[in-house]
């Protein structure tokens, strides 16, 4: 079930929040107990059979924990271990086995049915048993499976931690209704929708044309390709951020509040501080239960670099087996290479107003060429989207091939010359095309994010990176509620094109 | 508890205000978007008879509620795509030797179409202890293998019997989806607004040309479209291979006709591909294919537009097909055999 449905929106949420809090009146085990079966039902909604897959997983964990919390050391350690592992074969046999038997075979790989949500409570889970080997925390069943299941997060994250949302789920405080939570809840959920419905939706059918071109081997223009990988690099921000405010909206009208998972990462003026502001929770996973043990940056140079792109490697790996997702994570981990060494040999000077336009220049254009190597469809794809970058893919366009009519009107009507067009963006990029995308960086660099707007500050590692939202900030006012009211009345009537978040394939 | 975020708590009557008008908002919403669609009901699903003239109707599903008006009626089905909607039925069901012939020629019918309207026609008629004497499968070379419409748009989603989808998320699709342009079209060609609005325009499928038969087609920017690829080949020979096994497995006679082409839809460049078609489905079971003639297409009076033919020309197939005395050359419609 999706988020952006209206069967979600109008039968199951309603349902399941009603159901939560009056279970709740007579025991909160009961409640914690009915919202993970809500969740459950959310899931298999999309594959009932699938369903059982994170029955077993919450079932066969929830005993590890505890034979891991109930022994001695060495045993623990053992058990943790075993735990981590198996976790990890599961995920790897669904998502990775056919990636490496085709290396071996020496064949493409076939796309993996990897069931819904897998890739999150793997982490989910893998974090809970350390936690549990590190701190031998107490926990019981009710709480244990609403904290993985959690509809809220159950799907594409936010990678959620014990110690953020076990003692949440612990507080009887919590099970009472609260209107406070539910108006902002709400709020932040219909902000959510409406980057996910009204901005990143709009973007999908003018990027799908060249980076299909781009599979096909067909030429395209320099500028239509920069412009796919900037409108790419929008749409994934609209869509997975925006899916995270809808998970932390729709955590709110439980009480439960989730952490944030991105900090207007557009803004960041070094790949370093975008990773921090990026997919936080995923990033804050990869550095405890992979940077670190690696040895982190305590080893020297030479090897906080390996560590570095070990790391961004095995993140882009996370993402689907595929070689253009490797290809990602070690670009990415390259260059926080670079950016580390510029660090050291900058020293602690504070840049200039130009310094720092210049680092967010090179952040947002080597962000954008990234986001080029993690949506092609393969590294064939991918080599063709990076020569048309710079300009050695382009070749004359047959009028025969035009895939994009979104000029149409204009060209027909005089505003815009067909030669101007085609001489510039080919025939799968559009001037609309072009303005859609300024629009929505505009809106990604220059308006106050879904948190800045509402103070919303859970699980943020630094809040430096904040904008005051002045007269904008969220109060339960008459214009606010016409805003919202006008967010999800528009997105309302895209509902029936039924697009999956692009976090969910993950 | 401190689990609310804004530091300075609003008043509660204030929030309470809020919280409720933003949820009366969202029913609101809902509740008109569904009175609207069951009373003007653009893909007349549900039936409803305020408003009579529907310019996005769900043909798939229509064809559906026809066949369900009368089930024991039928003892043979034609499988096409509009094309086939010029098939004399009477003349078939003749030829055939049954009773009558459901027509399940859809917009753009495909295999997606065909196989799971077969399957459920051999499943209830089974249940109504009747059986399907014959299928009369009508297939297009130049749309065989592309990416079918099935379940891909509102006005084209099978019915739930059909697609094994659940019944409640069918209805609730149609009682849901928000379609201003099609409830302003329906009311607008209703009251007659517009010109011509009370003969709803033919769905034409993708690719074809506009019946402009006075003038060459011109090359327009609509008209410069990418050649449609055939992305899904593999998938509908795949379909094709199982209903022609069902048909054995059912003791369905089963008879496969390409329909006939028009030069000026179809250019040169485009035949040997179609051919191809041609030939991996004669592989599959016997077929009849009806080219595309010269003389044909240069008979503008032998077709509806550019697309599709005349009921003269289905005629001409049927007699051609099962040996009856026809007008047609000697030379129209060929049988291919695996």
């Amino acid at each position: 079930m999706l988020f952006n449905s209206s069967e979600f929106i109008f039968i199951f949420l309603p349902l399941a929040v009603t159901l939560h809090f009056l279970v709740a009146r007579a025991s909160v085990t009961a409640a914690a107990l009915v919202t993970t079966l809500s969740s459950l039902v959310f899931y298999a909604y999309w594959n009932p059979p699938f369903a059982l897959l994170p029955i077993l997983s919450i079932g066969l964990n929830f005993l590890l924990a505890r034979s891991i919390a109930g022994t001695s050391e060495p045993n623990a350690h053992r058990l943790m271990i075993a735990g981590v592992v198996a976790n990890l074969a599961v995920l790897g046999y669904f998502k990775y086995e056919d990636f490496i038997i085709a290396i071996f075979d020496a064949r493409a790989a076939r796309p993996p049915t990897v069931p819904l949500a897998l890739s999150f409570t793997t982490f989910v889970q893998i974090a809970f048993l350390v936690h549990v080997w590190r701190h031998r925390v107490s926990f019981d069943f009710s709480r244990y499976a609403m904290f993985v299941s959690f509809f809220p997060h159950l799907i594409a994250g936010p990678i959620v931690r014990w110690n953020e949302l076990g003692p949440q789920i612990a507080d009887r405080l919590r099970y009472r209704f609260d209107l406070n939570n539910i108006a902002l809840g709400l709020t932040i959920f219909c902000l959510g929708l409406g980057k996910k419905v009204l901005i990143a939706d709009r973007l999908a059918p003018h990027v799908a044309p060249v980076f299909d071109a781009a599979a096909r081997g067909e030429p395209i223009t320099a500028l239509a390709a920069w412009c796919a990988a900037f409108a790419y690099s929008a749409q994934l921000y609209f869509d997975f951020s925006g899916y995270c405010d809808m998970a932390v909206g729709l955590g709110l009208l439980f009480n439960l509040r989730l952490p944030i998972n991105f900090a207007a990462p557009f803004r960041a003026a070094s790949i370093i501080d975008l990773w921090r502001r990026w997919h936080i929770t995923l990033s804050r996973f990869l550095r405890d239960f992979v940077y670190v043990p690696l040895g982190g940056s305590n080893c020297g140079p030479l090897r906080r670099s390996c560590n570095l792109i070990t790391t961004m490697v095995l993140g882009g790996l996370w993402h689907g087996a595929n070689w253009t997702f490797i290809a990602w994570g070690a670009f990415n981990g390259v260059l926080l290479v670079l950016n580390h060494a510029w660090r050291s040999w900058r020293g602690p000077r504070v840049p200039t107003r130009w310094g720092r336009f210049a680092g967010w220049c090179a952040t947002f254009t080597t962000f954008a060429i990234g986001m080029t190597m993690f949506r092609a469809a393969d590294i064939g794809a991918m080599a063709h989207m990076l020569l048309a970058m710079m300009g050695r893919a382009d070749g004359p366009a047959s009028l025969d091939h035009i895939r994009v009519g979104a000029d149409l009107y204009s060209i027909r009507h005089g505003y815009l010359s067909e030669s101007f067009v085609r001489a510039w963006f080919g025939v799968n990029w559009s001037v609309i095309a072009t303005l859609s995308t300024l629009g929505a960086l505009g809106i990604a660099l220059l308006v106050p994010d879904t948190v800045e707007l509402v103070d919303y500050r859970e699980g943020e590692p630094h809040s430096d990176w904040r904008r005051a939202a002045g007269p904008l900030a969220w109060r339960p006012s008459v214009a606010w509620l016409a805003f919202i009211g006008i967010v999800f009345a528009s997105a309302f009537t895209f509902f029936w094109e039924f697009n999956e978040f692009l976090y969910y394939q993950f | 508890m401190s689990s609310s975020t804004t530091s300075s708590k609003p008043d509660r009557p204030q929030v309470c205000r809020y919280v409720i008008a933003a949820i009366a908002v969202a029913v609101a919403w809902l509740t008109a978007t569904i009175a609207a669609n069951i009373l003007i009901d653009p893909q007349d699903v549900f039936g409803t008879p305020l408003v009579r003239v529907h310019l996005n109707t769900n043909a798939r599903y229509g064809v559906f509620r026809d066949y369900e008006a009368a089930p024991e009626r039928y003892d043979a089905v034609l499988f096409a795509s509009s094309r086939g909607n010029t098939f004399d039925r009477a003349l078939l069901a003749e030829q055939l030797g049954v009773r009558t012939v459901a027509n399940f020629s859809v917009p753009f019918g495909l295999l997606t179409d065909h196989l799971p309207a077969l399957e459920f026609l051999l499943r209830d008629k089974a249940a109504r202890g009747g059986r399907l004497a014959a299928v009369f499968l009508v297939l297009d070379a130049d749309f065989f293998g592309q990416a079918p419409w099935t379940n891909d748009n509102i006005d084209s989603f099978l019915p739930p019997q059909m697609s094994g989808e659940s019944r409640f998320r069918f209805w609730w699709r149609y009682l849901t989806a928000f379609q201003l342009t099609h409830w302003r079209n329906d009311l607008r060609a209703l009251a007659g607004s517009r010109p011509g609005a009370q003969e709803p325009a033919p769905v034409r499928p993708p690719g074809s040309i506009a019946p402009t038969t006075t003038q060459p087609a011109e090359t327009s920017l609509e008209e410069t479209s990418a050649p449609e690829i055939r992305s899904d080949l593999a998938h509908q020979l795949g379909l094709l291979a199982r209903l022609v096994s069902l048909c054995r497995a059912h003791d369905v006679r089963l008879i496969i006709a390409f329909s006939p082409l028009n030069r000026q839809n179809v250019r040169d460049e485009q035949a040997p591909d179609n051919a191809r078609i041609v030939d991996q489905v004669a592989r599959l079971a016997p077929v009849w294919d009806f080219d595309r003639p010269a003389w044909l297409s240069e008979r503008a009076d032998l077709w509806l537009d550019f697309s599709h033919y005349s009921t003269a020309v289905a005629t001409m197939m049927t007699q051609r097909i099962f040996g009856a005395p026809t007008s047609a050359p000697a030379d129209f419609g060929q049988l291919r055999g695996p």
